[in-house]
């Protein structure tokens, strides 16, 4: 059996993105994506009002602080790729790479320099939000919240 | 005129002549077109079910549609091209209601024998013709598994390419979708089927 | 071969094997291909499920289909034309009794509607499919469902925290 190396599956994703794009023509479909950047710590108490809805969502991995440090709405379309940096000099990267199944399909990597954080593919139904929690960052950890409507 | 039912073009008069006829009313010219094209638009319907009554049933089905929006053909494309698309997207239609009544229905009951139905004659068993060895069978009976756990989006994409061999452009105009998102479903199909299959090319 | 490589031209090949495949993509997926035993082999694979399926199909096809007629023997098959409202209800009818369909219908409604009235909208479900996460450590994904949100939470392979995390 042929297995597959983790962090390459990636390059595959893009490759199918690029190759999509380039030689066979994604529909330029618009699509409204937003990304909020969340500084979660145990430094104090304050939680700003527009992330109470994160934090009940958390589960035990509760902080007790919640910061808004970004947001970032903005327009694509299928098959445009979007790159973000994050605090601490982490790079977030976006690629809409399709619509299936009523659900928009992303590819979602984190790096921080040459290391790759997070690679990841999956289908977002419209209005729909990911969380993706966990990098170090200041005396707590980064939340990037992810929401798509298309 | 006599008829070709098919399998290859007719040697006498066109789609065009009969769907005319049709559309003015003559029910045995439209009774012409589904000899001639019941045979491939069932392999569509077979390919995407993996039973043979619901695909008898479905391409029934289709004729029935094409009948009704008859009117509304204007000749643009061939009837067979307009005709696929509607066996298409009535295969797809059954299997997204079947996901919701239950997801193990059509490509499931081609996997064992089904008391209440003696007389459905399913895919896997077309792969166990009496000259089949043994591995052919558990082929075709993998294979059917294996395009059940398929979405009814790649399967659709599967057999146009396989068993009708359109294009991604096509393919994309039958399933109303970008080629992009073909190559895409054609892709993951594939790769799903090869490592449900893996066992089958390593004998 | 270097497995990098490969998995690069993986999601091409499905394309090569149809023809579909052009250009400067072409000629780099088809010159890795030709050095590459595992991509080679991947076409081959696609080739066999693609004649097994096609072969399948051919024989299950060369069965008695003139059941297939028209006009159809369906007792239920309707003739044109059909209003837009005729053609609706003949698709329900088509696959499901529509008076159980109807009075469960009925009663969806009357609750829908005397939730609303007592209670605030409940929250959207959120849907996110998880096909596939690559990460640097260890890490955790936490389906969401019923109006909570799907979670990827990334942990320091060096640094695992104390906190427990459980599912929602």
């Amino acid at each position: 059996m042929r297995r597959t190396a983790p962090s390459i599956r990636a390059l595959a994703v893009l490759l199918v993105a690029q190759l999509a794009v380039t030689g066979l023509g994604w529909s330029q479909t618009p699509v409204n994506l937003t990304v909020q950047v969340i500084h979660a710590s145990n430094t104090g108490t304050t939680v700003d009002p527009a992330l109470a809805k994160i934090r009940s969502q958390l589960g035990s991995m509760k902080y007790s602080s919640y910061k808004l440090l970004e947001t970032r709405p903005f327009s694509t379309t299928v098959g445009a790729k979007h790159a973000m940096p994050l605090p601490g000099g982490k790079t977030l990267d976006l690629y809409p790479y399709g619509l299936s199944g009523g659900g928009l399909e992303l590819m979602v990597t984190i790096t921080d320099g040459a290391k790759r954080l997070l690679d990841t593919t999956f289908r977002l139904a419209n209005g729909a939000t990911i969380l993706v929690g966990g990098p170090a960052y200041a005396d707590g950890v980064l939340i990037v919240a992810i929401s798509g409507s298309f | 005129m006599r008829s070709r039912e098919d399998g290859g073009e007719p040697t006498e008069a066109p789609d065009d002549v009969w769907v005319a006829k049709a559309q003015k009313g003559d029910s045995n010219a439209f009774g012409e077109l589904v000899t001639r094209h019941r045979r491939r638009a069932y392999q569509v319907a077979l390919g995407m079910l993996g039973h043979h009554d619901t695909a008898l049933d479905l391409t029934q089905e289709a004729f029935v549609r094409a009948y009704q929006s008859l009117a509304h053909f204007r000749g643009e494309a061939k009837f067979s091209t307009w005709l696929r698309r509607i066996v298409t997207n009535v295969c797809l239609d059954y299997l997204r209601k079947a996901e919701h009544r239950t997801p193990t229905a059509s490509y499931d009951e081609a996997l064992g024998v089904d008391d209440d139905d003696p007389d459905g004659v399913r895919l896997a068993s077309t792969l166990e013709s009496p000259d089949s060895g043994v591995w052919r069978k558990e082929l075709g009976t993998a294979i059917v598994a294996a395009m059940n756990t398929l979405t009814p989006e790649q399967r659709a994409a599967l057999v146009l390419r396989e068993i009708e061999g359109l294009s991604y452009e096509e393919i994309a105009k039958t399933l109303d979708c970008a080629t992009g998102t073909v190559m895409s479903r054609l892709h993951y199909a594939r790769k799903r089927l090869q490592v449900l299959l893996r066992e089958h090319y390593e004998r | 071969m270097n497995p990098r490589a490969c998995e690069t031209i993986e999601p091409a090949l499905s394309a090569l094997a149809d023809r579909e495949l052009f250009g400067a993509e072409r000629e780099t997926v088809v010159g890795h291909v030709a050095v590459c035993e595992t991509c080679r082999r991947t076409l081959e694979d696609y080739r066999l499920v693609g004649a097994a399926l096609r072969e399948g199909i051919q024989i299950g096809s060369e069965r008695d289909l003139s059941a297939i007629t028209w006009p159809p023997r369906l007792a239920h098959a309707p003739s044109p034309p059909l209003t837009r409202w005729q053609r609706l209800i003949y698709d329900v009818t088509r696959w499901v009794d529509p008076w159980p369909v109807l009075a469960g219908a009925a009663a969806l409604i009357a609750l829908v509607v005397g939730v609303w009235l007592v209670q605030p909208a409940p929250s959207p479900v959120n849907m996110v499919e998880i096909e596939r996460v690559d990460a640097e450590g260890p890490v955790m994904v936490i389906p969401g469902s019923g109006g909570k949100m799907t979670i990827i939470w990334l942990f320091d392979a060096d640094d695992q925290p104390d906190v427990t995390p459980t599912p929602i």
